[in-house]
């Protein structure tokens, strides 16, 4: 658990390099309301609590908009540790990934704090070429905000990106493939000087974190690999026979925090199947899940859905393949002797 | 309109009954039987399988008696009687049959086909075929695809409750509670479907 948190380091990082020390709070007060909650059912089961209660404190709140409401930010917590967690007996029990679970709450309940605007990331060291997902008519109070835009150092010098209304938008990459509009260059993807969730917008960071929880062996392998590469697969497969919206194998897949969600949120120990072949059917399943409710449903946030029906299905695909087994087993020698 | 084109259709309404107007989780018809038959993978398999049956020959008989004597006679506010009468006969006369020419299968499905009789999916399923005036073909893939995806979901959720046998639930949350809990989240989960398929 704790080589999940520093994996996650990365991340939080370019959290405030690119919206502000802000993050950093809203992280706070995820872990805080979490750690409460978590405090008053430990205490009825007298159970001590675990630092897994801050791990998904911490994949909650990355997974947020940076200029979202702090009672939201509060209540989406809550709703994570004690409904998709506590009322199944606590750690190392839940069914859904209590940080998916919980955002997908909040989603539903707050969808314009979710979803409606996005603040604009500090510019940082790499200037995107393409300004075609920002609001033209925002670049004056822009610069002439509190941000500097070309300074290196990003936005660690100021509370939150986007100080006022004009620094909002409501483009996001995966909005962007939706509208058909062009997508932002493959580089800008990769250091995350996009809008976002305050911790997945660069694939670069994400790559930092998860390839270290990938060489641990912390996090499975299996379900890494498969949940990445039938995406990147059925992404490159449909762009060559369909056509828009699909727009290539690699965008989908660095943009709009997959690389967050395979990483970090599918390979929940607890969550996931425990058998090899249910993992494989388990990543593939989120995978085509993801690229269903993404390109065709009325909501972007097609990770998320993907990983809630994934981790429903999950109980009864290892069922399903111990009793494979259970029926191999003994016909293998029956038809030998 | 063609054949072709008509099977097409009836496609897309089927697999939109499975998961975007999933019968079970996004109109929450079904919710007795969901409760308390889904604590065990088998029995829930058993179930689903009488249902996803029952469901397509019931549909299709209620819209021929839909369109074919209610219509015509102008009484089409007797359906709510009638589709009951039609269920509940069939129910009664598949019983009947597979007690006659398989009792093993009669006693493994036991309480399961009485017990559908009083599904409120099936009477549901009958009366969206006639709000949305599906085609005879339409309504055929309507039926199979509510049954599948009220199994889908009610199989789901027996697996996590199996799993869930080992756990130790907050005692006022054991049975009924928490399996609410589990088809709110579930539900949740479905709810990332809307848009993808329109079923009229």
């Amino acid at each position: 658990m704790r080589k999940v948190v520093l994996a996650t380091l990365p991340c939080l990082f370019g959290a405030v390099y690119y919206f502000g020390w802000r993050c950093l709070a809203v992280v706070a007060v995820a872990c805080a309301t979490a750690l409460v909650c978590e405090y008053l059912f430990c205490r009825g089961r007298k159970e001590p609590v675990t630092e897994a209660v801050f791990v998904t404190g911490i994949l909650f709140a990355l997974i947020l908009p940076p200029t979202v409401p702090w009672h939201v930010v509060i209540i989406g917590a809550a709703f994570a540790i004690v409904f998709s967690k506590e009322v199944f007996g606590g750690f190392g029990r839940n069914i859904f990934n209590p940080a998916m679970a919980g955002r997908c709450f909040i989603y539903i309940c707050f969808p314009l704090a979710l979803t409606a605007s996005w603040a604009l990331p500090a510019e940082g060291l790499w200037r995107s070429p393409s300004a075609e997902y920002k609001k033209p008519d925002a670049a004056p109070a822009y610069t002439a905000g509190r941000l500097d835009s070309s300074s290196a150092w990003g936005a660690l010098g100021t509370w939150s990106s986007a100080p006022g209304p004009d620094a909002l938008t409501s483009a996001t990459p995966m909005g962007l493939i939706k509208t058909g509009k062009p997508v932002p260059p493959l580089t800008t993807l990769l250091c995350g000087n996009i809008t976002g969730v305050m911790g997945a917008t660069s694939a670069l960071l994400i790559l930092l974190g998860g390839l270290y929880l990938f060489i641990t062996k912390t996090a499975n392998r299996t379900i890494i690999l498969a949940v990445i590469l039938t995406y990147l697969a059925l992404n490159a497969l449909l762009t060559w026979l369909v056509g828009p919206p699909f727009v290539g194998a690699l965008p989908p897949t660095l943009g709009a925090g997959f690389l967050f969600g395979a990483f970090f949120m599918a390979t929940d120990p607890v969550s996931a199947p425990k058998t090899g072949l249910g993992r494989v059917l388990y990543g593939m399943l989120i995978a085509i899940f993801t690229l269903v409710i993404r390109n065709y449903s009325i909501f972007p946030a097609g990770f998320m859905f993907a990983l809630l029906l994934a981790n429903m299905f999950a109980p009864i695909i290892d069922y399903g393949v111990t009793e494979l087994k259970k029926k191999r087993a003994p016909a293998n020698p029956g038809t030998t002797a | 309109m063609n054949l072709s084109h008509e099977f097409g259709s009836a496609l897309v309404v089927c697999f939109a009954a499975i998961f975007t107007g999933n019968i079970l989780l996004t109109t929450f018809l079904g919710m007795c039987s969901f409760l308390s038959v889904s604590r065990e993978v088998k029995t829930a398999v058993g179930l689903g399988t009488a249902v996803v049956f029952v469901m397509t020959c019931t549909t299709i008989l209620n819209w021929a008696m839909y369109w074919l004597v209610l219509v015509p006679l102008q009484i089409e506010f007797y359906r709510f009687i009638l589709f009951i009468i039609v269920i509940a006969a069939f129910v009664q006369f598949i019983e009947m049959v597979i007690e006659r020419y398989s009792p093993p299968l009669y006693y493994s499905l036991g309480i399961f086909l009485p017990l559908i009789t009083v599904n409120c999916a099936i009477l549901g399923a009958a009366l969206f075929m006639v709000i949305r005036k599906y085609t005879f073909i339409e309504t055929i893939g309507y039926g199979f695809g509510s049954g599948a995806g009220w199994m889908l979901a009610i199989v789901a959720m027996a697996g996590i409750r199996q799993k869930l046998a080992v756990n130790r639930i907050p005692q006022g949350l054991q049975g009924p509670g928490i399996t609410l809990i589990i088809a709110g989240l579930m539900a949740l989960g479905f709810i990332g479907f809307t848009g993808v398929l329109q079923a009229q």
